[in-house]
């Protein structure tokens, strides 16, 4: 009788426990696809200018400017090298303001000009709390830290050229009221602007997902679905996606196309400009030495096994 | 040929001593060594688990961070395993035999050896997980300053280890040696050298301090090499530092610099060596 009971029990439990798991299993897929999830991983990505040619990119891209106004350091010497370390990350909501400060301003005013320009927008009426409330949009999003080191064709110097930040933004969406709330907040601080040397310029979307793409934009996973939702959003005109690339049809001295693939941690892979033909003008490749690390810790473990192996054989051997 | 048959045969009894000591100290060393790795694993790996515990901005940095327990594992490990040497042959009488069968110099060179090899492999062990870490987060190539570093630590073990070894040679027994060892690394130290900072300020260089020398396997990585090395900060009180508060200031001296921590880790290796030896002799007498 004892018996049957406990046999019950075991059934029972067993039953909820599968139950669980088929439950995870058919809706882990589901709330994935509905939720964007950030794929960040701690660690270092060293990207190689693979490809430069100068002088087409001064007949295609700019007469005057050469990879180093879009990438710091040496990026117009083939084989210069730059590292990027991944220190952390933090996920938290932005309001408009942390937008205005975090992504506009950093990309339009050198930090000089932010602290004078964010205190006389403070004397004109426009803060953290005004502009806030005027602007109730909310944002969450992986706020990422890291090191960056210049290309630079000799070693790497030991401290880290600057301290940048990453920015995950959950939902693609966001992207368009961001940029919505920042045209109409600019268009009022221009007129109250009129008189100083500031102006905040006015951007359309390819302007500013190119801006973005430049300067810390990271995407989410799915990778090919959140691209396409942002450019839909956006409504891009020059913009496109094809699968983990991000695809930008621009025009300099020609017309020509810039390529930014992303990786699995949703952070640039590779960066790629072609002119009309599919010449390569320039390309920056990124790799990382993790294999390395993994290699090492399999060799380790396969020395620790043939050891203790050894040892086993050693002692169960009997002594002639 | 038949001098250096001589010589193996002196070296002979040293050699069986230090196999001896390996396989007596093996539970102790399995114990630090599996100490060793699990903070150097939970330091340097489950830590960086947490998405907002920042990684430190260099691969040097981190080296340092990492190496702030190094201390500690060595000054554990340099007492546990060098406070028995000379004291414990006298404990067990051992000291006393008249006409022993190995000479008791060999015998305690041997025992040292031994026991150092192991320290020495566990500081090793710490150093390799640290590096391989550095590597997984940073990339190649590895930082130089770790293997100065690494050069330093040993070097510093050494010195603990004469030190501790001078302490057995006139202590009566093993726990003693321990206890008044640790108690002098781990706070007499730090407690004598607080008050000299006390009085003397930047005048006086705690360079007497073994503790002190010890600063230097993480100072070495310091990007640039700290200059000035002694530091003053300033606490405001009420008013800033010119109100009712007043203020105080606080000095430390960061490390030593590199010329002067290594010859004095040498220097303080040799002495305590030749102080242990002198009463060891006298000891037996």
């Amino acid at each position: 009788m004892i018996y049957i009971k406990n046999k019950t029990k075991t059934s029972l439990l067993s039953l909820i426990l599968l139950g669980m798991i088929m439950c995870g299993v058919l809706f882990t897929p589901a709330l994935a696809s509905s939720n964007y999830q950030s794929t960040l991983v701690k660690g270092t990505d060293i990207f190689t200018v693979s490809e430069y040619n100068d002088a087409v990119w001064k007949t295609t891209v700019n007469n005057s400017t050469n990879p180093s106004n879009w990438f710091e350091g040496e990026t117009n010497i083939t084989g210069a090298k730059s590292k990027i370390t991944m220190k952390g990350w933090r996920d938290t909501t932005w309001e408009i303001y942390d937008v205005l400060t975090g992504i506009f301003m950093t990309e339009f005013f050198s930090l000089e000009e932010i602290y004078p320009l964010l205190a006389l927008m403070n004397n004109l009426g426009y803060n953290e709390t005004t502009i806030n409330a005027n602007y109730t949009n909310n944002y969450k999003i992986s706020y990422g830290v890291r090191s960056v080191w210049n290309f630079t064709s000799s070693d790497y110097p030991d401290e880290q050229s600057y301290i940048d930040g990453i920015k995950v933004f959950k939902n693609p969406l966001d992207f368009k009221s961001m940029l919505d709330d920042y045209s109409n907040l600019s268009a009022e601080l221009n007129e109250k602007l009129f008189f100083t040397p500031y102006s905040f310029p006015s951007l359309n979307a390819d302007e500013f997902l190119w801006n973005l793409a430049l300067n810390g934009l990271a995407i989410a996973k799915p990778q090919s679905e959140y691209l396409e939702d942002l450019i839909d959003e956006l409504g891009c005109e020059n913009v496109t996606s094809s699968g983990s690339t991000l695809i930008f049809e621009r025009y300099g001295e020609t017309e020509y196309t810039v390529e930014i693939l992303y990786g699995n941690e949703g952070t640039i892979s590779s960066f790629l400009v072609k002119d009309v033909d599919d010449n390569i003008i320039f390309r920056i490749v990124s790799t990382n030495s993790e294999w390395i690390f993994y290699i090492t810790l399999i060799v380790l473990a396969v020395c620790g096994v043939v050891l203790v192996a050894y040892i086993i054989v050693k002692k169960r051997k009997p002594k002639i | 040929m038949e001098k250096r048959t001589y010589s193996l045969t002196a070296i002979k009894p040293v050699l069986y001593t230090v196999v001896f000591e390996l396989k007596k100290q093996k539970k102790k060393f399995y114990f630090f060594l599996a100490i060793t790795i699990l903070i150097g694993f939970l330091l340097g790996y489950i830590l960086q688990l947490i998405p907002s515990s920042l990684l430190a901005d260099t691969q040097t940095e981190f080296f340092n961070t990492g190496l702030q327990f190094i201390s500690f594992i060595t000054l554990f490990a340099a007492c546990l395993f060098f406070s028995g040497i000379i004291c414990s042959e006298f404990n067990k009488k051992t000291g006393a035999i008249v006409f022993p069968k190995i000479n008791k110099y060999k015998l305690i060179v041997g025992k040292y050896l031994g026991n150092l090899i192991l320290v020495m492999a566990i500081i090793t062990v710490y150093y390799f997980l640290l590096g391989i870490l550095g590597f997984y987060y940073y990339a190649g190539p590895i930082s130089p300053k770790l293997f100065y570093s690494y050069g330093i630590a040993l070097l510093y073990v050494i010195a603990l280890s004469s030190f501790v070894t001078f302490f057995s040679s006139f202590m009566r027994s093993v726990n003693i040696t321990i206890i008044s060892t640790l108690i002098i690394l781990l706070m007499g130290f730090s407690i004598v050298d607080q008050i000299v900072v006390l009085i003397f300020a930047g005048d006086f260089e705690p360079l007497y301090s073994l503790s002190y020398l010890g600063s230097l396997i993480t100072g070495i990585l310091n990007t640039p090499f700290p200059d000035p090395r002694y530091v003053e900060f300033t606490f405001g009180g009420e008013g800033g530092g010119f109100g009712p508060g007043g203020h105080f200031t606080f000095g430390q001296w960061i490390t030593p610099s590199i010329g002067m921590g290594i010859t004095l880790l040498v220097v303080n290796i040799v002495v305590f060596f030749i102080l242990a030896a002198f009463l060891f002799k006298r000891r037996q007498l």
